[in-house]
């Protein structure tokens, strides 16, 4: 095939990924050995004396010696990092300090013993954990590591020496490594090493250790360790070929799928494919199958271990729902592009293999196509199902037994009446209708044994010679027989049919429950309405209390739960969500980063834009479970889209406010110059003109200036109050001196203190005489008419008429001020009485401030003001205040 | 007082139009007023004032198109009121034919300075004349440049900014005003010459050349030579 010369494009670009990923974070080294005592922490440190020589900054984070002089001498003269103590129950455990190590940020780094379970209450559950921390901050680590704490090859160590291994790794962190250095001995040199000592064994272990280090089990293992380091080496040459284009003995592009069950059996058929898959170099998939049949608590948990196990293993983890097992595999295998799928070996025959036509292996090799089957079998020393029929569970289904068993008796009371009037064969028809139509509503059990109950009830009751078991006439053996067969195909046929319905339902479900979702999410107005869906959301779905923690401006964490949150993370709990965040991956329950956190964190990542972390956490303290987990997944995704959305926009706004102030900043100092400089200029020019000897001479002229320059100075005044008024009313310090007052006493007030500017303008003032005194601040009040009439004042032409009018309007007083002149532009009416709001049309001047202090006056004493053109000509400006106006303040 | 000069004031803002009539009536001036620029072209043509204030904001129109419409038919004197921190406004005003220019708030001393100055530029008899401010005497006829009696020795550019200078004393003259005089129009406007020139002539005419008392300059803007 021409395909195989070819590099396959999926694996070039994989190849980039990895390489690309080397590239942005630290490199890690493995010193890998066979068993403790072949002296990797050795070597690592021999490494580190060499860098060290070469300029290297180097720095020993974290090396066990265990007391042997000559490792223990190799420490001298090397940088040691602090460890950090931590208080256990009373006893203090030194440990590998992570955040120590990211500060000082070496460029090497040493960290022992690559499979250590961490101490409670460190970040990470294992030091791999920390290991890739430290590679993503871009340190390079060096790290040591026995064949028997890599998790594919575990079960194989544990067959072989009967020691079971509780430290494991991950195989997906070994395939990070970019070189794994194999400290090999001989068998012989080892137990040397043993019998003087130099081999570190706890105390506690020594019969362990005994068992452990035979000759053959070190042989056994040495032929592991080789073996591990080969293959990895023959792939990091494929790599190197595949890039070079060089052609090779591969075939291109495979994919595994390996079938997930609850069982235990399943752990073996994962490290199995992870295995072939590494060998071929090939990607691999997990796939459970999800049935109707609720899972047990044991089958949960076991099947969320194998799901990890296999995701642990570096396979990618998905799941599907079909009643079928071998349609399920064939669809998503056609979906993933798998070329090879891996199937454990039937262990006995079922009843239901006959209804199927064949048992899965054979059905499945039937429809593969050209699709590889692997059957594993099952290794003898896993343990069998306990009990046959434990599959044949009865919770949840009982009910239906239960229903199933009174229909047929409610069934067969009626054919008593029945069998009078049709006869005995009838009857099996009514009974085969009853199953057809059960099998719709009840599960498959409860089907086939109304089929049961049904076929004995008839042959028991209805079949001459009646209440025997006993048939008579041959041709009611033959009825017999064939009842039940068709019985049991029905019924079978019908609930299966029942069963891929009620699959589809479900799927479709889910997606349409992600639909809405993002459907709801997509109509909140705003962060905050997205929010307090998705708290209510987690709610209702998962019973679970949520936190959002959100991004600020600056694109760092903010620095507390967002307030529509129902979970109060508290200060640790944002420690978490801090990693979460600059990590971007998640932590907390259910995952291997600080699982002690209580909660889940989910990392709200869109396109590689952090938007927050997600903190969610079930009422019952329990784990979110796989299909929760994945559904958590795509819920986070889909928020952190949205919010991404959300705030690209808002920032957007928040650059347009800051433009609109800096908008309304220029024109308000425009104007303040402009405001300030006229009277400035008068006082100064009369002023100095005061002081001119011409002018000195001439007392009428002079005391003009004089007057010019008082007015100036009330011109001055005025606008100083006005900035004042303002920023009171803005920032609501406003406080009213409230009293009773006259209107017609405060329109005599305000024209006192225009009276300079009213020399061109003609006053009419009309005032009811029967207004009620009203309640009101004089002082700001009379400000508000200043500002109206003086407004007339200046945008009409001299010899104009303004007119204030007060009268009662039911339960208000109106106070208008009209103008004759030329009234207001339609387009400037909106927006009015905004603050700097200047008319389109008004002259240079002024500070837009008049009117919108006018408001802020007016709506503090409970009232409206409004503007319009009046009929005729010129402008209306109407002041309404209530009248019984106690109760406010 | 009403056979003095007529000076038209243009300027929206009643108080400044009040104050500047009163001072400039007192000063033996025949006052006309306009509010925008439009009432402001209609008297420059009926009135046909002598000088003509011209205030920079204006409702309807931009001081600068108001300047351009009034030079499209008259060479009546202009005095600027603007602003401060406009000095690329003013020397386009006074590149654009305006006399002279003041920054609201000014003395009412400076204004008529100002407006003498523009009033003497049309009297056109400086030119071959003898120019005296504060101990220095230019004899534009012998070419003879004297300080406190005693001659002082001139480079033929030095001399040429001088008389530029002393033809327009009292008003302000922009850098491209001056480059274009001397060395004619189309020349590179690179004002660091003329400040080198600025700087030589000072040492010979003032005083003080570190504190000049004649040859001043207006920041931003160019030179003005007082005549004191």
């Amino acid at each position: 095939m021409t395909g195989e010369s070819r590099p396959d494009p999926e694996a070039l670009l994989a190849a980039i990924k990895r390489f690309e990923d080397r590239h942005n974070r630290g490199k890690l080294k493995i010193f890998f050995g066979m068993s403790a005592g072949v002296g990797k922490t050795y070597a690592m440190l021999k490494a580190a004396h060499k860098l060290k020589q070469e300029g290297v900054d180097v720095v020993v984070g974290y090396a066990e010696t265990h007391g042997r002089s000559e490792t223990d001498e190799l420490l001298a003269g090397l940088e040691l990092l602090q460890r950090i103590r931590i208080d256990y129950n009373g006893i203090i455990i030194e440990d590998f300090d992570l955040d120590a190590a990211i500060r000082r940020k070496p460029q090497v780094i040493l960290v022992d013993e690559l499979a250590h379970t961490n101490a409670e209450g460190m970040r990470h559950l294992k030091r791999y954990n920390d290991v890739v921390e430290l590679m993503d901050n871009r340190i390079n680590v060096y790290t040591t590591l026995n064949v028997q704490h890599v998790k594919s090859q575990s079960d194989v160590v544990e067959q072989i020496t009967g020691v079971k291994v509780r430290e494991t790794v991950p195989d997906s962190i070994l395939d990070l490594a970019d070189s794994i250095e194999l400290i090999d001995i001989s068998p012989e040199g080892l137990l040397k090493r043993l019998s003087e000592g130099k081999v570190y064994i706890p105390e506690k272990a020594e019969l362990a250790a005994a068992r452990f280090f035979r000759k053959g089990n070190i042989t056994a293992l040495r032929e592991m360790a080789l073996n591990y380091v080969a293959k990895s080496v023959d792939n990091d040459m494929r790599d190197y070929m595949r890039a070079q284009n060089i052609s090779g003995p591969w075939k291109a592009g495979d994919r595994l799928m390996v079938a997930v069950s609850p069982s235990p059996y399943s752990e073996y058929l994962i490290r199995w494919t992870r295995r072939m898959a590494f060998n071929l170099r090939a990607s691999w998939v997990a796939l459970y199958i999800e049935k109707q049949k609720t899972l047990s608590d044991q089958d949960q948990r076991c099947l969320t271990k194998n799901l990890n196990l296999a995701r642990e293993l570096g396979a990618e983890v998905i799941s599907t729902i079909d009643e079928d097992i071998v349609a399920g595999l064939i669809r998503v295998a056609g979906q993933r592009n798998i070329t090879q799928i891996v199937v454990g070996k039937p262990l006995r025959p079922y009843l239901t293999d006959y209804f199927y036509g064949g048992n899965l292996v054979e059905r499945l090799l039937k429809k593969s196509g050209d699709i590889e089957i692997h059957i594993v079998s099952q290794p003898s020393v896993m343990p069998k199902k306990k009990e046959l029929f434990q599959n044949w569970t009865l919770r949840g289904g009982f009910n239906e037994y239960l229903i199933a068993l009174a229909s047929v008796i409610i069934i067969t009371l009626l054919n008593f009446i029945l069998v009078h009037f049709t006869g005995y064969w009838t009857i099996a028809l009514v009974y085969l209708l009853y199953i057809s139509v059960a099998a719709l509503f009840i599960g498959r059990g409860a089907v086939f044994l109304s089929a049961l109950l049904s076929s004995v009830a008839w042959n028991f009751l209805f079949i001459p010679p009646l209440l025997t078991f006993r048939i008579g006439k041959i041709e009611d053996i033959v009825m017999f027989v064939t009842y039940f067969i068709i019985a049991f195909i029905i019924g079978g046929l019908t609930s299966k049919l029942h069963e891929k319905e009620w699959a589809l339902a479900v799927r479709e479900k889910r997606i349409s429950g992600l639909y809405e979702f993002s459907k709801i999410i997509g109509n909140a107005v705003d962060i905050d309405e997205s929010i307090s869906i998705s708290v209510r959301y987690f709610e209702e779905i998962f019973a679970a209390e949520t936190a959002f923690i959100l991004a600020d401006d600056s694109g760092n964490l903010g620095n507390a739960e967002h307030e529509k949150s129902s979970l109060d993370i508290g200060s640790n709990g944002m420690g978490v969500a801090e990693w979460v965040f600059s990590n971007r991956k998640a932590a907390g329950i259910g995952t291997e980063t600080l699982p002690q956190a209580g909660a889940l964190y989910i990392p709200l990542n869109s396109g590689g834009y952090m938007t927050g972390v997600l903190c969610t956490r079930r009422v019952d303290g329990n784990e979110f479970t796989f299909e929760q987990n994945n559904y958590l997944m795509n819920i986070a995704y889909l928020l952190s889209m949205r919010f991404q959305k959300d705030m690209v926009s808002e920032k957007g706004r928040k650059t347009k406010l800051i433009e609109e102030s800096e908008r309304l900043y220029r024109i308000l100092l425009n104007s303040l110059s402009h405001e300030l400089r006229t009277p400035l200029t008068t006082i100064t020019g009369a002023s100095s003109s005061l002081m001119d000897e011409v002018v000195i001479s001439k007392p009428e002229t002079r005391n003009s200036l004089v007057m010019e320059i008082n007015r100036a100075g009330v011109k001055l005044n005025r606008l100083v109050d006005n900035l004042l008024d303002m920023s009171r009313l803005e920032s609501g310090m406003l406080k009213l001196n409230l009293g009773r007052h006259d209107i017609s006493d405060l329109a005599s007030a305000a024209m006192r203190e225009l009276a300079p500017d009213l020399i061109n303008h003609k006053v009419i003032i009309d005032i009811a005489d029967d207004l009620p005194m009203i309640h009101m601040d004089f002082v700001l009040m009379e400000q508000v008419l200043i500002n109206l009439v003086y407004n007339a004042v200046n945008y009409t032409a001299p010899g104009t008429e303004i007119i204030i009018k007060s009268n009662l309007h039911q339960d208000h007083i109106i106070i208008s001020v009209s103008d004759n002149g030329p009234g207001l532009d339609p387009a400037d009416i909106p927006g009015l009485f905004d603050k700097f709001k200047r008319g389109v049309s008004t002259k240079p001047g002024g500070t837009g401030l008049g009117l919108s202090i006018c408001r802020g006056i007016v709506e503090a004493h409970n009232g409206t003001i409004t503007a319009r053109n009046s009929p005729g000509s010129g402008a209306d400006f109407i002041v309404t205040l209530p009248l019984n106006n106690e109760n406010y303040e | 007082m009403s056979d003095g000069p007529v000076i038209l004031i243009i300027d929206d803002e009643a108080q400044i139009r009040r104050m500047l009539r009163l001072s400039l009536e007192a000063h033996g001036f025949t006052v006309k007023e306009a509010t925008t620029a439009q009432e402001g072209l209609q008297q420059a043509s009926l009135a046909r004032p002598d000088l003509i204030i011209l205030d920079l904001n204006l409702p309807d129109k931009g001081g600068l198109e108001t300047l351009k419409d009034i030079r499209g038919w008259s060479r009546t004197p202009v005095i600027v009121l603007s602003v401060r921190n406009s000095e690329q406004d003013k020397i386009e005003l006074l590149d654009s034919g305006a006399d002279d220019y003041l920054t609201k708030p000014f003395g009412m001393g400076e204004l008529l300075a100002r407006i003498r100055a523009a009033l003497r530029h049309i009297t056109p008899d400086t030119a071959d004349g003898v120019f005296s401010s504060g101990g220095l005497v230019i004899d534009f006829s012998r070419r003879i440049v004297t300080r406190q009696n005693e001659e002082i020795k001139l480079t033929p550019t030095e001399y040429s900014l001088l008389k530029l200078l002393a033809c327009n004393a009292g008003k302000v003259l922009t850098h491209n005003q001056i480059i274009d005089e001397l060395w004619g129009l189309g020349s590179q406007p690179d004002t660091s010459y003329l400040r080198v020139y600025v700087l030589q002539l000072r040492k010979k005419i003032e005083k003080d050349p570190s504190n000049p008392g004649i040859l001043i300059t207006e920041p931003g803007v160019g030179y003005r030579l007082l005549s004191i």
